[in-house]
């Protein structure tokens, strides 16, 4: 079948054929599929990768090295095939849009060769849908975060630092001096002073702990605690320095306060606990537990200390050895509770995956730089690639050196568009020089820099266009770059085929000095 | 030459053809065939040859039933005619004062006047360092020239790279391609805007006529230094160039592989579909002189003799200008030799350690010298008149 394709393409598309575009795109489709099945699968591996978000999820597992040594290979390969029989090189008649055709064709299969990243994540998120639909999984972390507080593992939880509920929680600790135990000497014995602290509530107000221990009875230990494992459902994806949804923490206050709430209401507390047992059997997570037992221990009004905790570890079999742990639960009562919570997690994240056109142009950038060293080769000459890649390391070395003087010579803003202004002369000035040049490999060296060079004009603007904006006190919203490095992309794409493809088409024919 | 000329050339060709396998040159006839059914460049044609060639290579018939079978393919190639694009023998190059120095002024190329013609063979002599890769390049437009002017009369000159699809030059490495040969020779075809079957035809039978049909679908490892050099011609004929250019393409071959190259060149450049000029450089000078029109020889980077053209003897102040000279190999003495030869004008006998070079005033024939060797008893292994061949210039 590949046999009869592949005759077709070298009787009817030469270019194709010769770009040996059937045999990688099979690899290509073959790794993709694999891709596409190990994340299909990595859904359940929930001890490994905990929650995370799907965009992310491939970068932090060890397949992530098969995949790019994998990926090295096949494009390895498929160039040691591809230099060869180059129809450019030998005259056979090749128009300019012949030539940005097989440019494009390199940049696809650079494209499809390193986004594997695509097929996995797809894989995963398929998976992770097919768990439930976007309703129930709404509905189960509902479940969820009703009965969450009920269920903390550790035993910091609960104290009193961490209490929210009710006023005038939560408090804040303050030490009166160090904020450390003092040792002194008397009589050669060391004495011990407890450090001294005290509370402040949101208003100001100021507690000592023995007023705050007779607000709650005494009991530090409390259900009404803030709770850290919420899962937020309204809460979109994020990145380190760019929130887009609603603020966590009022989301986190609004479950407090539902579950404070529920705290009043002891038939749907308890019906809240027999949903979350059910929901631990829909999504297969084990446990030893019981809605009755549960309500009965932790049901303490009206300060709802802490009666026994639910211990996942001693499931897990690690043994804490603590007596006071085993105190706490005496019975060996466990929740899976983290594979609960990943796998709700994952699945809602999964819903809320999408396509991102920055982290796509990031590809489509990787790819560019590929497709341009390949195409500098089969469109020169090995001697003009060679000066083009040394000299590249080279000319980076002189404006690295040259920025760095003008960054000492230059006072206010003047650096910023100074600097500008070099790269820009320089980018140009290799096409200066690729015209007036006489020796071919200057000229076609010239006229490679110049191809290789011009997308960092985009990257080069943009990057000072957010210096003088941060410098204004202005941010430039992620959206509006990606789509510009996108519109970018296609603009260097006109470019390429209005005026460098042409170029090269005739640097090849020129004859030498 | 006139359409109607090149008709009757196609129709003697034919006839030539029906000679040689009646005289029993079927391997000839055979190739003159061939030549025949490109000049027809006809799908049908093809495709009955290449049945023919597969049959030969399989069954191994006797002259009998090849000679039956062969004329049947000769009414069907007469049936079919003569498809021609390009006139024989125009002009389609012409060099005035063609100059190169290079940089370091080492070496200078020119002045050179050169012509080249469709169908016509230029044969480019002399030794190593000489300036013939140099005017080979220039020719290609692989290197500028200094000085003078060369006018292409082609029909897309008009774009350097245009022009450069329209020039075929063999370096003397070549370089290493990827697949079999056939897929590489369908790769050019179809670079070149022949798709389909009718690819497959005509690639199908330049194989079988450059005698790679055993071949076709062996990889370039695979291939011998000849095979190579074939694989290059049949490439570069798919193509039809107008003008093609070879660089030492007999370097490296053996004898019977440098004649069949050579033969193929010389038939292939006069095919009347698509006649082209050619320029081949080389050291082998009785071979290249066999073939070629026309000889240029080159002596550090000056044009020293070119058969048929403006550049004469007085010009280039040879020895022996005007008489006969005979290279030949024989255990005889130089006493006896200028015994035998008193009759005759014999100017002077050279004796450069392995051959004499005798040199007979006009107007001295060969064949009184080949008379007086006769009667003179004289064994004589080798021998040749170099009078109008560039190995004069070597013998000493």
């Amino acid at each position: 079948m590949i046999k009869r394709l592949q005759n077709y393409l070298l009787e009817h598309y030469p270019l194709l054929w010769n770009m040996r575009l059937i045999s990688v795109l099979s690899v290509i489709l073959a790794l993709h599929i694999i891709h596409f099945m190990v994340g299909y699968n990595s859904f359940d591996d929930l001890d490994t990768f905990g929650w995370r978000e799907p965009e992310s999820r491939f970068f932090s597992t060890p397949f992530v090295m098969f995949s790019f040594i994998i990926s090295t290979v096949v494009f390895i390969l498929w160039l040691i095939r591809v230099f060869r029989n180059n129809a450019f090189k030998s005259f056979y008649p090749f128009s300019n849009g012949q030539l940005f055709a097989q440019m494009m064709i390199i940049l696809v299969v650079c494209l499809l060769n390193i986004t594997y990243y695509y097929s996995y994540t797809i894989g995963y998120v398929w998976h992770s849908r097919n768990q439930s639909n976007e309703e129930v999984n709404r509905k189960d972390v509902e479940i969820y975060n009703k009965v969450i507080p009920l269920l903390q593992e550790s035993m910091d939880a609960y104290k009193i630092e961490n209490r929210c509920w009710p006023k005038p929680f939560p408090l804040s600790r303050h030490y009166k001096s160090t904020g450390q135990n003092e040792v002194t000497y008397q009589n050669g014995r060391a004495v011990n002073t407890p450090a001294e602290f005290y509370y402040e509530s949101r208003t100001g107000d100021i507690f000592t702990p023995e007023e705050v221990d007779s607000m709650v009875g005494g009991y530090q230990f409390s259900y009404l605690n803030q709770c850290n494992d919420y899962i937020y459902l309204n809460r979109a994806f994020v990145s380190p320095n760019y929130y887009d949804g609603q603020n966590p923490e009022r989301e986190s206050e609004e479950n407090q306060v539902a579950f404070a709430a529920l705290l009043n209401k002891p038939k749907e507390l308890k019906k809240a606990m027999q949903d979350f047992i059910e929901m631990c059997d829909r999504h297969q997570i084990t446990y030893k537990l019981n809605a009755d037992d549960w309500f009965q221990w932790v049901y303490n009004p009206p300060y709802y200390p802490v009666k026994y905790t639910i211990k996942q570890w001693y499931y897990s079999g690690t043994n804490m050895g603590s007596t006071d742990d085993n105190q706490l639960n005496p019975k060996g009562y466990y929740v899976e509770l983290n594979k609960l919570q990943n796998k709700l997690n994952n699945t809602m994240r999964s819903y809320r995956y999408g396509f991102k056109l920055g982290i796509f142009c990031g590809f489509l950038y990787a790819a560019l730089a590929m497709s341009l060293l390949v195409f500098a080769y089969r469109a020169t000459s090995r001697r003009v690639w060679l000066v083009s890649f040394i000299g590249s390391g080279l000319i980076c070395l002189i404006v690295g050196t040259l920025t760095a003087v003008i960054g000492i010579n230059s006072h206010g803003n003047s650096f910023e568009s100074t600097v500008l202004y070099m790269y820009l002369f320089i980018i140009f000035g290799f096409l200066a020089v690729h015209f007036v040049s006489s020796n071919k490999t200057i000229a076609g060296a010239c006229l490679t820099w110049f191809a290789w060079s011009l997308p960092f004009v985009s990257v080069i603007i943009f990057g000072f266009m957010e210096m003088q904006n941060k410098g204004r006190g202005y941010l430039i919203e992620h959206r509006s770059s990606d789509v510009y490095f996108f519109c970018c992309f296609l603009i260097y794409l006109l470019v390429m085929a209005l005026v460098i493809v042409p170029r090269f088409r005739t640097w090849q024919a020129s004859p030498e000095d | 030459m006139p359409e109607q000329n090149q008709s009757e050339l196609f129709q003697h060709r034919l006839r030539e053809v029906a000679n040689h396998y009646q005289q029993g040159d079927v391997s000839l006839g055979y190739r003159r065939l061939m030549d025949a059914a490109l000049d027809t460049d006809n799908k049908e044609v093809f495709d009955t040859l290449t049945r023919h060639t597969e049959w030969l290579e399989s069954s191994e018939p006797s002259d009998a039933e090849n000679w039956a079978k062969s004329t049947i393919l000769l009414e069907q190639i007469s049936k079919a005619g003569l498809k021609s694009h390009k006139q024989m023998g125009e002009t389609i190059v012409e060099g005035k004062g063609i100059q190169k120095t290079y940089r370091n002024g080492v070496f200078s190329l020119g002045p050179i006047d050169i012509e080249l013609r469709r169908g016509a063979l230029l044969g480019l002599v002399g030794e190593n360092g000489n300036g013939k890769t140099t005017l080979l390049r220039i020719l290609a437009q692989e290197l500028k020239h200094d000085g003078g002017v060369i006018d292409y009369h082609l029909p897309q000159s008009d774009n350097q790279y245009n022009l450069r699809s329209q020039l075929a030059y063999i370096p003397q490495r070549t370089p290493k391609w990827q697949g079999s040969l056939k897929d590489n020779l369908k790769f050019t075809l179809s670079s070149y805007g022949v798709f389909g079957a009718e690819n497959e035809s005509k690639v199908l039978m330049i194989i079988a006529r450059l005698g790679l049909w055993k071949y076709r679908n062996l990889d370039w490892s695979q291939l011998s230094s000849g095979y190579k050099m074939r694989f290059e011609l049949a490439r570069t004929f798919l193509r039809c160039p107008d003008i093609l250019l070879l660089d030492e393409p007999l370097a490296n071959l053996d004898v019977l592989a440098q004649q069949t190259i050579l033969e193929d060149l010389k038939t292939m450049s006069n095919l009347l579909s698509a006649p082209m000029a050619v320029v081949l450089s080389s050291q082998q000078l009785y071979e290249v002189e066999k073939v070629s029109d026309r000889v240029l020889f080159l002596k550090n980077g000056q044009p020293v003799w070119q058969e048929n053209t403006a550049y004469n003897k007085e010009q280039i102040g040879i020895e022996g200008s005007g008489s006969l000279i005979v290279e030949f190999d024989t255990e005889a003495s130089r006493d006896s030799l200028q015994a035998i030869f008193g009759t005759l004008a014999l100017e002077k006998i050279n004796f450069n350690g392995g051959t004499y070079i005798v040199y007979f005033d006009a107007p001295t024939t060969m064949s009184q010298v080949l008379s007086a060797l006769g009667n003179g008893g004289i064994n004589v292994m080798y021998i040749r008149d170099i009078s109008r061949s560039t190995r004069r210039f070597f013998v000493n």
